[in-house]
């Protein structure tokens, strides 16, 4: 009877898996031009109903050795379906590719490729010590690492040198006015213009910039120069690349500008509103609630959605006050009002992210002096202790206070400021949690 | 909503050859699983069961792409409550048979076995390029929800692991004295976070 339940379960598991969709490319994939290739291949993935169409893709290019635009995908895309096929292939792009994954600001994206590194450490010790200008940013901690583990430095004659970001995603980051559309049924590029931009190409570096990550200044500017674009998807995808950067590294006061532009056409004002509530700037609940509270702003109903969802009981005093004499806004707000008290319920204020965003916002009040401050503090720290047991607290404090200081939204003095208005709270609510523990 | 079941072998097994005795929950556990990050986001729901079935106690674990307080991945498309990564990681997992629930016995793994496969779409977001929010659903069918059984437990404290790719990720103790019962769950990180969430019913 138990070999039989066995059977039964292996037979039950092996029916719960989805073989991958089937791809094959066309015989005559490899004398297309790669810009060509990749239209193609975003044309399939894009919006695909199959799942795993992707991975399957990524096999197949694999299969056919294409190496160049399992590059391409693992630069802009990410290093998770095509970085494994380079490195089956032992392709030369594979180090130089896997270190630009290494600043992802997608976890599994960095995490896979830095895998990957560590399975060839001679490899990539001794790529790194011919290509020295490489090492910065994250790739400083994997030098010291191999370093570290006393590894013998085996460069790859064939492996290719480093990508240099300005040149990757820059020039096309600085998209012209004017942006053509490529035929994705082409088999090449007669018709292409001399110094034409795609927008595929726009959208493209968009993604490179996620993946690629130590977003500075500068190229953070150019996506916000990006949500200006005359190409509505450009436009789209630029604020959407906004709102999936780390949330320290939100433009908080780019878009809020754009929020309040009463001259700004209405779509670029709700999707800077929608991208901005990915920031933890501590002013960032404030402006929700200002719109939610606004009855023309054309990006309301994208505020009162995001306060449910982002919002916490102590940012949205200020509107439920308001509803309790506007029966207009508290319909307006029901939805956000049920999910904030179901959050609240199931005690989500206690958790770290939850927990961080709170105790910043009444640190930045009280550092701004706002006489609003003391009145903030107060509701967060009741809402706080009542929020989750002293052990669960005790592992939030833990985690807010191990949040670096350069990962605010904030800089200098700001950041400091706010950074030891935190630790002052921290102590505080384990002061007033000591009672219980004993 | 399109939702794809895999019946419980064991259920199948009592319907052909003996009279159907539904299992008895003895104790729930619920916590979110946190990724391993600095500072850590829940990205799945563990709900954990002690059951007595037919004698037996046995653990049953299901890990859920969707549930109240899941964070969404980051952009436009996500929505909370569901985590459309954690669905596709999932989904790649089980392809791979690269998913296994164990539970340690001294230096030995003893292995569970998965029970359920819930598939469906996930609830998304549509954002036009006026920047129009509408509900909708994921494009695929992924993975929404797994569930494992582990085997028989001992009446003593017994600790049950979920492996990925080899490596354990989730950790659910059972207390079990035959009298009262407790549960344990606990994400495991790697790196490990700065302290260990643990959720006691």
């Amino acid at each position: 009877m138990r070999a039989l339940a066995g059977l039964l379960a292996t037979m039950l598991c092996v029916s719960a898996q989805t073989p991958l969709p089937t791809v094959t490319v066309p015989a005559d994939w490899a004398s297309r031009d790669l810009e060509v290739r990749w239209v193609t291949y975003r044309a399939a993935i894009d919006g695909a109903k199959e799942n795993g169409l992707a991975d399957a893709w990524a096999k197949e290019l694999g299969r056919v050795a294409d190496v160049e635009l399992l590059e391409w995908i693992a630069l802009f895309d990410g290093w998770q379906l095509a970085g494994p096929e380079l490195v089956r292939l032992d392709a030369p792009q594979m180090v130089r590719v896997a270190i630009w994954n290494l600043g992802n600001f997608d976890s599994h994206g960095e995490s896979s490729a830095k895998k990957a590194l560590l399975e060839q450490p001679g490899r990539v010790l001794g790529w790194l010590n011919t290509h020295p200008n490489a090492v910065r940013g994250p790739v400083v901690a994997l030098r010291d690492e191999l370093v570290l583990a006393k590894t013998t430095p085996r460069p790859h004659p064939s492996d290719l040198p480093p990508h240099d970001p300005m040149q990757v995603l820059v020039p096309w980051l600085e998209a012209p006015a004017t942006l053509e559309q490529f035929d994705p049924t082409a088999k090449s590029e007669p018709g292409r213009k001399l110094h034409a931009r795609y927008a595929h190409q726009v959208v493209r570096a968009l993604g490179g910039v996620l993946a690629y990550g130590n977003a500075d200044d500068s190229v953070i500017t150019k996506v916000v120069a990006l949500t200006r674009h005359g190409n509505e998807v450009v436009r789209l995808r630029a604020f959407d690349t906004l709102s999936r950067l780390p949330d320290w590294l939100v433009p908080f006061a780019a878009l809020a500008k754009v929020v309040d532009d009463a001259e700004a056409p209405p779509d670029r004002r709700r999707l800077a509103l929608l991208a901005l509530s990915a920031s933890s700037h501590p002013d960032m609940l404030d402006v929700l609630v200002r719109i939610a509270r606004d009855p023309d702003h054309v990006a309301r109903d994208a505020a009162s959605a995001r306060l449910g969802e982002v919002g916490d009981p102590v940012a949205v005093v200020p509107l439920r006050e308001a509803a309790t004499s506007s029966p207009e806004l508290q319909q307006a707000l029901t939805a956000a009002f049920d999910r904030l008290d179901r959050r609240r319920t199931d005690k989500l204020f206690a958790r770290s992210p939850a927990l961080a965003s709170m105790l910043r916002r009444a640190a930045w009040q009280h550092h701004c002096r706002e006489a609003r401050a003391p009145a903030t503090r107060a509701a967060t720290v009741q809402l706080v202790l009542s929020s989750g047991t002293p052990a669960e607290l005790e592992h939030a404090f833990a985690v807010v206070e191990a949040i670096p200081p350069n990962q605010s939204p904030l800089r200098g003095a700001e950041a400091a400021a706010v950074t030891a208005g935190v630790e002052l709270l921290v102590k505080e609510l384990r002061a007033a949690l000591a009672p219980q523990r004993r | 909503m399109l939702r794809n079941f895999v019946c419980w072998p064991f259920l199948l097994l009592a319907a052909t050859s003996q009279p159907l005795r539904l299992p008895i929950v003895l104790v729930e556990a619920k916590a979110l699983y946190d990724e391993d990050a600095l500072v850590p986001r829940p990205i799945a729901a563990v709900t954990a069961h002690l059951v007595a079935d037919g004698g037996h106690i046995r653990l049953r674990v299901t890990v859920s792409a969707v549930g109240l307080g899941i964070e969404p991945v980051p952009g436009f498309a996500g929505t909370p409550d569901a985590n459309r990564r954690t669905a596709e990681e999932l989904d790649r997992l089980l392809a791979a048979g690269a998913m296994q629930w164990v539970t340690r016995r001294g230096a030995e793994n003893e292995a569970g076995q998965l029970v359920a496969v819930e598939r469906g779409e996930l609830p998304a977001r549509h954002i036009d390029a006026a920047g129009n929010v509408s509900a909708t659903t994921t494009e695929a069918s992924l993975v929404r929800r797994v569930t494992f059984e582990s085997a028989p437990l001992p009446a003593s404290t017994s600790c049950g692991y979920l492996l990925s790719e080899g490596v354990p990720r989730l950790c659910v103790q059972v207390d079990n004295t035959g009298d009262t019962y407790g549960l344990t769950i606990e994400s495991m990180g790697e790196p490990a976070p700065p302290g260990h969430l643990k959720v006691r019913r």
